[in-house]
């Protein structure tokens, strides 16, 4: 919730992750749970025409995603609450109930990926997604949404995540190490950065 | 739906392509159908993740001055209290 007010949703997300996973590795006491059967599988290995599923998800959700925020009046609502919090507030729109539905959806989509990667490992567990958060961070940075929010599209953010999966995928093909390629991922969200950030207001004046 | 591709998309596209052209001459084992079905192993997960923390940044301004977020709706803005009212909004 925090991230509706004046707290960054980075910080918020990564704080609610740490709580979340510390919270799962007590009341699970560090074990994995193992999927016995099959039910659920073509979620995590199906490859209609050879594609993984999870890109259709992907691909989905931007769709679904975009549409919504172009289209609809809660789209809209999300919109200026990013853009404009005092006009969003004078109208009467509700911060808690917008912060609210965008976390939820936030919430459910880290969940979707949860039950994809159990379906393809078959076991559940807290370890196993450290890089995730960093990877996700970096994919929406890259993509040109503001840290401080209110700036962005999904459009930018699903190329923000083109440009850090093939950046993760040819490191690991490589065999870089995780140290190396943390630096990289970096490295690659600073190069970003300062080109669309330094370089237009260069141009301008 | 009109589609335009802008300034700033254009220039996560021109990394993009400057990325793969770096590591297609650098790893010739990331070019073709190999490589690509690799990116989008990885390109799901972290995707699906990612609209999702992109949506709550976009919804979200940590530089507004408008008031912690328990002060939503009509009274979450700074307005100007009437004179003689004890009212807050």
């Amino acid at each position: 919730m925090g991230g509706r007010g004046r707290g960054n949703p980075i910080v918020v997300t990564l704080a609610g992750g740490l709580v979340l996973s510390g919270t799962a590795v007590l009341a699970g006491n560090n074990s994995n749970l193992y999927l016995t059967t099959d039910v659920g599988a073509a979620l995590g290995s199906a490859r209609p025409l050879g594609v993984p599923i999870q890109v259709y998800f992907f691909l989905a959700f931007g769709l679904l995603t975009t549409l919504v925020l172009r289209r609809t009046r809660f789209g809209r609502q999300v919109g200026l609450l990013g853009t404009n919090p005092r006009t969003a507030a004078e109208i009467g729109i509700s911060r808690v109930r917008i912060g609210l539905a965008v976390f939820v959806i936030a919430s459910v989509a880290a969940a979707f990926v949860g039950v994809c990667t159990t379906a393809q490992t078959r076991e559940a567990g807290v370890v196993g997604f450290e890089r995730l958060d960093v990877d996700v961070i970096a994919a929406v940075i890259v993509g040109g949404t503001a840290v401080a929010g209110g700036q962005g599209s999904v459009a930018r953010s699903m190329a923000g995540t083109v440009v850090i999966a093939f950046l993760e995928n040819v490191m690991i093909v490589r065999g870089f190490s995780p140290g190396l390629r943390t630096l990289l991922v970096g490295l690659c969200v600073l190069v970003v950065v300062v080109a669309t950030t330094l370089v237009p207001r260069r141009t301008r004046s | 739906m009109t589609f335009r591709l802008s300034r700033t998309l254009g220039v996560r596209l021109a990394i993009l392509v400057a990325l793969y052209a770096v590591f297609a001459v650098l790893a010739p084992g990331s070019r073709g159908a190999p490589g690509l079905y690799g990116v989008l192993i990885g390109l799901g997960f972290v995707g699906l993740v990612a609209l999702g923390v992109g949506l709550t940044m976009i919804a979200a301004n940590s530089t507004s001055r408008s008031g912690p977020w328990w002060r939503s709706g009509r009274c979450s803005g700074r307005r100007p209290r009437a004179k003689g009212s004890s009212r807050r909004c």
